[in-house]
Order: C-alpha cells, then structure tokens, then sequence
C-alpha cells in the first residue's frame, strides 16, 4: 500500500530561481531571441527592476559576481518574480513575436521583459 | 559569412547604443559613440570597427552575467549560425581581458558541471566547448594575457 501510494506521487521538483531562470531564457529562446536578446533582457529587467547595472548590484551588496545564490534574498525573489511572470508573457506570445531582422525580433523581446519588469518594480518596496 | 563594414558599423552601433542605454532604452551621450570607436584607431579602416565590435561584445556579456552558467551556455556559446562567430577568438580574447572574466568562465563550468543541469543542458554548451579546443591547438589557450592559470579543468573533457 505505502509502495503504490509513493508511484503515484508525480516526478516534481522544487522550484528555485535556477528553475525558473532556466524557464525565462528558454522562453526568450522559444520566441526566437538570439544570445543579444538575453544578454539585452537581462540589463533591462536589473535597470528596471534595481536602478543599476548588474556588476552595481553585485559590488553594492557584497554578492560574487555571477553567483545569484550570493545576491541578498529580496534580489533574488524580486528575479524570481519578474522572471516567472516575464516567461509567461513570452510563452504566451509565442508565435506572434516576429520581423525581418533577428534585430527586430530581439528588440520585441527586450520590451516584453522592460515592460514587465517596469509592473514589477511597482510591487516591490523600494 | 564574411561581413561587410557597413556590417560591421552598423552592429557597433547598435551594441554601443544597448551598452550606453538606461532606462526605456534612452541612449545617454550618444555623441560619445565617434570618440569611443576613435580610441580603437582609424575609423577607415575596418581593423578598426571590428576592435570596437569585439570589445563592446565581450563588455555586453560581461555586463548581462547575472548567472555565471549563462555567459558559457548563451553568451560565449559561439555556434557557426552566429553572426558573430567570425570574431569568436577576439570577442573572448577581450572577455578575457577582465580580471575576473576567466574566473567567470570557471565559475559557469562548475555550475554547468552541477547536478542542477543534465546531459543534454551541457552537450548545447558545444559552442564553447568547441572554442576552447580551437584555442588548444593554436596554442592560444584561454589564460589571460598575464598568464595566470593554464586551461580550465574539465572543458578538455567535456569538448
């Protein structure tokens, strides 16, 4: 009995900012944004979101570079937040993001995530 | 794909314009972009606009390197569709250049390395892995200039 209850429990994991950081490029990605989306996403959403550059954010907090785990925890649930609900956005639109140039399409990207973290930024206290 | 100058102006502008943007995309000084790429050299030639265009590229990567994994899985993961893949070496000869760019890379190979990622996340990291070899057997490696550290442990077997 306790056997067959445990097979029925679905193969899930927890959630961390890692899952759902891997959900947000992948979403960038699926809407055909190159590595320039990415890199450009990210400094939007810390300027929206942080009034800084990403290297401000880790020198102004004694966080190592590169190293999310290292920011202060309202940093990184502010990522978390905005991240989960900017890849819903872009899975969402899926599709319709589109142009001739992949510049074009980068840009659409980029503004999906600037205007999201700009709701975002709203909800946060500082 | 060989690119062209006005290629290769066009996209140094635009990379310049995203690095020097705040807030809505609001380009700050943008009458510095002529006295930036002058600082490369002779805006004639073409040596020139691709010093620029690698530097800047290597310094919007810096700059986005929230998750170290990242840098090495998207950033530096050079595969021959990229429009930059011309200037692989140079864009990460200038990374390199940062005191801790190399740090950064070992930094996002350890968390590539972690039981946060599977297989098939690290085989998508080709790009990279494959740059690393290309610089072994030119002997380029991937220390920096001073000379600190050799190869980084693990790419030889992951490539």
């Amino acid at each position: 009995m306790l056997g067959q209850s445990q097979e029925l429990v679905p193969p899930r994991k927890r959630v961390d900012s890692a899952t759902v950081f891997k959900r947000f490029t992948k979403s960038i990605k699926d809407n055909g944004g190159d590595q320039t989306a990415y890199r450009e996403s990210i400094v939007a959403e810390t300027k929206e979101l942080f009034d800084c550059d990403v290297d401000e954010l880790y020198s102004q907090t004694g966080g190592k570079r590169g190293r999310r785990d290292t920011l202060p925890q309202p940093a990184q649930e502010a990522y978390m937040v905005n991240e989960s609900i900017s890849a819903n956005e872009l899975e969402r639109l899926k599709g319709s993001i589109g142009g001739e140039l992949q510049e074009e399409v980068n840009e659409q990207i980029k503004s999906v995530v600037q205007e999201q973290s700009k709701q975002t930024r709203k909800w946060l206290p500082w | 794909m060989i690119m062209k100058l006005p290629e290769i102006k066009r996209r140094t502008r635009k990379v310049w314009d995203s690095l020097n943007a705040w807030k809505d995309g609001v380009v700050l000084q943008p009458e510095n972009f002529d006295k930036d790429v002058k600082s490369f050299g002779d805006r004639r030639y073409k040596k020139t606009w691709i010093q620029a265009l690698c530097r800047f590229e290597a310094m919007l990567s810096y700059k986005s390197c929230l998750d170290a994994w990242a840098l090495v899985a998207i950033s530096l993961n050079f595969t021959p569709d990229r429009w930059d893949y011309e200037y692989r070496h140079q864009i990460l000869d200038e990374f390199l250049m940062y005191p801790d760019g190399l740090e950064l890379i070992r930094e996002g190979l350890e968390q590539l390395f972690s039981s946060d990622f599977d297989s098939q996340e690290r085989e998508n990291v080709n790009g990279f892995f494959r740059l690393v070899e290309e610089r072994e057997g030119r002997g380029r490696g991937i220390s920096i200039p001073a000379g600190r550290a050799g190869a980084i442990s693990g790419t030889r077997t992951a490539a």
